[in-house]
């Protein structure tokens, strides 16, 4: 939504096609944030409603920041000291057609290791890096979500990598 | 092109044919590679935002509420009355029963994801609804156990028990033979009020009353791999197993074929005449087909 006729977004029209536009990007990011106990769609949902009684004062190009912004930080008044827990999801990634049992103890093992090192990255670091890794988001749309440099999204993500493969690679 | 340039650029699905070349050949490629794939598996749930957006609009549709106050107090008797009643006729005696017939063999999943394989013309038994405070089962014929970690875990058989934490056996109880193999951990052997502690790789067998303690150099049973393996076990043993695997049955003249004889040897489940003939070869003896009957004679 670039540019808008309308002046703000107050009209249901608008708000809808703003949920349908911008809801799983918010709710992506809160889970990749803070993880799955958290209830990311109420989240969501308390954002828009902020944005709604809110409406007059907000403008369709600006809709998206404002959303980031509230979701945020209604997340951190919640989050304070928990910590994060991503679970592994239910749904089998298929990558090999042929597993042995040790193959899939193995790969058990490292899938802990990994969950571990996860939760050992920076909040910022971990989002820009699952976005990317998990939904396939470039670098300029992590950046347009975040409201940061399309270069710090490049710097958080080539950092987690790395972090992600020294914990990996030890032992 | 600068490695950190390179790594930042295949992130962004921005490389060129030549860079992505030259990428892969960068030593930590496949840990990257790993890492991207694993990554996957922490995809965030399903989101479906139509569905999102009609539970905030219309909140009414989810919560429907009507007043059950008169009611509540006779739905609730009538419930523990019915709940109470289901409870005992399903769950007190929850009694679960699974058998392999001849020349067939049943993969399991017990209620705490341990692992059972059981071999042809044998049962197993468990109490389902009792499960978590024991994790008890009774065998009879020959079955694999994979053994999640927990409580203890206890495999009766009309010859003796096993009992272990958490581990990997295989237990053989057929008339006159009891057989335990540990794969993994430690299993224990309780039969006639004797108690034996079998590491890793250590066979025991009970065969006849006797005791005899052996050692295997494999990971897991022979029969997971379709195949039989005997070691110096008589020959009867061997024919008995044939005929589980098999839907045959084998006929001779006892008089002239000593069934005591040992055999060491092994044979497949896939091909019946394979099978016959790695039996029959070592100990000179012929066998003839006629349907489901296999006879066997001495070579003369």
């Amino acid at each position: 939504m670039s540019k808008s006729l309308f002046k703000n977004v107050c009209d249901e029209q608008v708000f809808s096609q703003l949920y349908k536009k911008l809801s799983k990007d918010l709710h992506d990011f809160i889970y990749y944030k803070f993880g799955g106990h958290f209830n990311p769609e109420d989240k969501v949902q308390e954002a828009f409603l902020k944005l709604w009684n809110n409406c007059e004062n907000v403008t369709p190009e600006k809709a998206k920041s404002y959303l980031f912004t509230v979701i945020n930080n209604i997340s951190l008044n919640d989050a304070k000291h928990k910590k994060v827990v991503l679970k592994f999801r239910e749904k089998k990634v298929k990558t090999y057609t042929n597993e042995n049992p040790e193959f899939l103890v193995e790969e058990k093992e490292y899938l802990k290791k990994f969950e571990n090192a996860l939760s050992k990255l920076t909040e910022g670091q971990r989002v820009a890096f699952l976005l990317n890794r998990v939904e396939g988001k470039r670098h300029k749309e992590i950046a347009e979500m975040l409201n940061i440099s399309r270069k710090a999204v490049e710097k958080r993500i080539y950092t987690a990598l790395e972090k992600l493969r020294q914990d990996l690679d030890e032992i | 092109m600068k490695k950190e340039d390179l790594i930042s650029k295949w992130l962004d699905n921005d490389l060129t044919h030549e860079e992505l070349e030259a990428f892969k050949k960068l030593d930590a490629f496949s840990s990257y590679n790993r890492i991207s794939n694993a990554a996957k598996y922490f995809e965030a749930p399903d989101f479906d935002p139509e569905e999102s957006y009609e539970t905030l609009v219309r909140p009414e549709r989810r919560k429907k509420t009507t007043n059950y106050g008169r009611y509540s107090m006779r739905i609730a008797a009538v419930l523990v009355v019915v709940l109470g009643t289901a409870y005992f006729l399903f769950f007190q005696n929850q009694e679960v029963s699974y058998y392999a017939e001849n020349a067939d063999r049943i993969n399991l999943s017990l209620p705490d994801d341990s692992e059972v394989v059981l071999n042809a013309d044998s049962r197993l038994t468990y109490d389902k609804g009792d499960w978590k405070q024991s994790r008890d089962l009774s065998l009879d014929g020959e079955a694999y156990f994979v053994v999640s970690e927990g409580s203890k875990f206890t495999v009766r058989t009309d010859q003796g028990e096993v009992s272990v934490l958490g581990t990997q056996f295989n237990v053989k109880a057929r008339p006159g033979f009891f057989e335990v193999i540990c794969y993994e951990g430690l299993v224990q052997v309780d039969y006639n009020g004797t108690s034996v502690k079998l590491p890793k790789s250590h066979v025991f067998k009970l065969y006849n009353g006797t005791v005899v303690n052996d050692r295997t150099d494999f990971s897991e049973p022979s029969w997971i791999s379709k195949k039989s393996f005997f070691k110096s076990a008589p020959l009867q043993q061997v024919l008995d197993e044939l005929e589980r695997q098999y839907p045959i049955s084998i006929d001779y003249d006892p008089t002239n074929i000593d069934t005591q004889t040992i055999y060491t040897g092994s044979f497949s489940h896939e091909n019946l005449e394979t099978a016959l003939q790695a039996i029959t070869i070592p100990l000179n003896l012929t066998f003839q087909t006629d349907g489901e009957i296999v006879t066997l004679k001495k070579n003369e």
